[in-house]
């Protein structure tokens, strides 16, 4: 076989033969080029290497690496983050809406057992020198992409010790631990109920100034709109003429931290017209003082733990309220948690949440009672089971609601 | 609430089995410290068959950040945790961390053998790399430029260093980025004009500087005597570092490591022993 095949490669048939004869002088012109080309390796390898161009190649290289290395450096200091938190939802009070009777009304009983994406956070961060800072943060989940951070910032540091910055843009206010504490560390679903009510949507636009000293003393104070970005319309009332001041000062000891908040600035109200067609805007005080603590410990065998504690009260301007001639509500909240480490990767919360949204209203107080099981898998990825068991305060004979919730919920961090 | 109770031994199954796909003792961090990391597991394993011990280096920053990740158990760092990485251990894990000094080591200053400056102050250090003294001759040397090797910034020898002898200012663009201790005395032992800076285990080939603190006190070699009794100015302790107190396994491991056995292996390697 070998043999046979090799005659064929020496004495081509008569049909190839032809073929060759069409291929024609173009061919050949091409070819000619092409030999020469690969013929010249083999010259140079025999020849003695010039010194000057060797050198002149390793200059060259030496220029694209720094050029790669440039490119490399600047790519670093922009950085993309982020996590995507996958639920399943149920509640006792939950109804199959397809299986409700016809004649019913179907508000009355809702499906609420349900996958979804609780969050779906992509943020980039770009840091072009050591003392400023960029950063975007949107949120794309429950089928709505909004923009969550949006800020620029620079930071001083001073010898070693102290630092001074100044932020502007959209963020979150310094307000309360829960507030700034970001919800893919958090161990239960939600925020508390006071931190929902009070500070809805834990952002807004503004001016912020922080001064910090050895991680010991962090200050933050800032100028914001005042009625956060869940009102996508600007304020009534300009900043500069009542301003919404919020400031924080956190003292963190290591084992201990603990912090005090003020949010103090005016809510605006348009007013029906009056008989000149004018809507007349009402302007009301409006205030939030809390306090937090964390206080962290070791087990023995088990691990870490931590307790924390926050309280928030609040003031506010209601229309409804007194008859509909307008008054204020003071609401109250506090809220305690306590995490523990066990195993390797597990912990364990369980957090107790008060709620008073009229401390002058009876009957309207919830406490919910959550538990949460957490397990990290590694860095990147963690599940959560939790199970919260609201008590509505209720007037007799009206009993407590049966709306307990499970959720188990799937983390992806990147 | 009932159809739900079905979920606890779900979850618990979960988590058993990733709990139980993981029993080796990891260590993660320090390139200054992964030989001396790679002695004390081949060690161990040979003298507690069924142990395994994985070690990886990276640097000591890319081990705190494993660490702060859940993805080692032990961090190995050749500098103590910076406040930032704490408050993330923190929150993570709710623990500052568990340091334990596990050997000593003065960082070393190497030059190229023919180099004839034998020693030099802290400040003049600072000076040599922030490019204010550029030439060997302000130092008492030769008529030559001075050409900086340095390491990465996720090294505990950069962030040492850095702390230490710059005071926090920055490194001159000019220090060229070598990516270990190695490389840095290697790139020494060929350069005349050259200076770098590591842990003393790699002082071979090259020669070592004396180091006076201010420029009128007395100058010190990086030996065990000096660097135990901290008269070295460059005298540090080298770290792992834990997620919580050391129990089981890791506890034995960590514990052979502190006994005489675990820190003779330090004095081979190079390094001095912590007791």
């Amino acid at each position: 076989m070998k043999e046979e095949n090799g005659e064929k490669g020496h004495q081509p048939t008569r049909a190839f033969a032809e073929r060759r004869k069409k291929m024609g002088f173009k061919k050949i012109v091409f070819a000619l080029p092409l030999a020469a080309l690969l013929s010249l390796p083999v010259v140079t390898r025999a020849e003695e290497p010039d010194p000057a161009a060797q050198q002149g190649k390793i200059d060259s290289l030496d220029d694209r690496v720094l050029a790669v290395e440039s490119d490399v450096s600047g790519l670093k200091k922009v950085k993309i983050s982020g996590y995507v938190q996958a639920r399943y939802e149920a509640s006792e009070n939950s109804k199959d809406q397809y299986k409700v009777d016809a004649n019913k009304s179907v508000s009355s009983y809702l499906n609420k057992d349900y996958f979804y994406i609780r969050r779906g956070r992509v943020k980039v961060t770009w840091e072009p020198t050591s003392l400023t800072t960029f950063l975007i943060q949107i949120d794309a989940a429950k089928n709505t992409i909004t923009l969550k951070d949006a800020e620029g910032s620079i930071n001083f540091p001073i010898a070693n010790k102290y630092s001074v910055g100044l932020k502007m843009g959209q963020f979150k206010w310094p307000f309360s631990y829960d507030v700034n504490r970001s919800s893919s560390d958090r161990e239960m679903p939600e925020r508390a109920l006071s931190t929902q009510n009070l500070m809805p949507g834990e952002r807004d636009r503004g001016v912020q100034f922080q001064a910090t000293y050895k991680g010991l003393v962090d200050f933050r104070t800032g100028l914001f709109s005042g009625s956060g970005i869940q009102n996508s319309t600007f304020p009534v009332i300009p900043p500069t003429s009542k301003p919404t001041w919020v400031s924080r000062l956190a003292l963190d000891f290591g084992w201990v931290s603990l912090a005090g908040s003020s949010f103090v600035g005016p809510a605006g109200f348009t007013l029906p017209a009056d008989a000149n067609s004018t809507n007349k805007i009402l302007r009301r005080d409006r205030n939030r003082f809390g306090a937090d603590a964390q206080f962290y410990y070791e087990l023995p065998y088990l691990g870490g733990g931590r307790l924390m504690a926050e309280m928030i009260s609040g003031k506010d301007f209601s229309q409804s309220l007194k008859s509909g001639n307008g008054g204020y509500a003071k609401s109250l909240g506090f809220q305690a948690t306590l995490v523990q480490n066990f195993l390797d990767k597990e912990q364990f919360a369980f957090r107790y949440d008060f709620w008073d949204p009229d401390t002058g209203v009876d009957y309207n107080r919830v406490v919910t009672y959550g538990l949460a099981l957490i397990h990290n898998f590694d860095g990147s990825a963690k599940l959560t089971l939790a199970y919260e068991i609201p008590k509505n305060e209720v007037k007799a004979p009206a009993k407590d609601p049966v709306d307990n919730k499970t959720t188990i919920q799937f983390q992806y961090k990147f | 609430m009932k159809k739900y109770w079905l979920l606890i031994p779900i979850f618990t199954l979960v988590t058993a089995g990733a709990a139980l796909a993981g029993k080796a003792i990891t260590i993660k961090g320090s390139d200054t410290m992964v030989i001396l990391n790679q002695r004390w597991a081949e060690n161990y394993m040979n003298n507690h068959p069924g142990a395994v011990v994985q070690v990886t280096g990276g640097g000591s920053g890319v081990g705190i950040s494993a660490l702060i990740n859940g993805t080692t158990e032990i961090c190995a760092s050749s500098r103590t945790m910076k406040d930032s990485e704490q408050k993330k251990l923190r929150e993570r894990w709710n623990i500052l961390g568990v340091g334990i000094p596990v050997a000593k080591d003065g960082v070393t200053l190497f030059l190229n053998a023919s180099n004839p400056v034998s020693e030099l102050s802290l400040e003049q250090l600072k000076n040599i790399y922030t490019r204010k003294v550029k030439n060997w001759r302000e130092l008492g040397g030769p008529e030559a430029p001075i050409l900086l090797y340095g390491r990465e910034s996720s090294s505990g020898t950069y962030v040492f260093f850095k702390d230490t002898v710059l005071l926090g200012a920055d490194f001159a663009p000019e220090t060229q980025t070598m990516p270990g201790t190695a490389a840095i005395v290697n790139a020494v032992s060929k350069d005349p004009n050259g200076i770098g800076y590591g842990g003393v285990a790699y002082a071979s080939g090259v020669k070592h500087l004396k180091i006076r603190k201010t420029a009128g006190a007395a100058a010190y070699d990086p030996i065990q005597e000096n660097v135990k009794s901290g008269v070295y100015p460059l005298s540090r302790d080298l770290f792992f570092y834990l997620r919580k107190t050391p129990s089981g396994d890791t506890k034995k491991f960590i514990d052979w490591i502190l006994s005489p056995a675990g820190q003779e292996i330090v004095t081979k390697v190079g390094y001095f022993p912590v007791k």
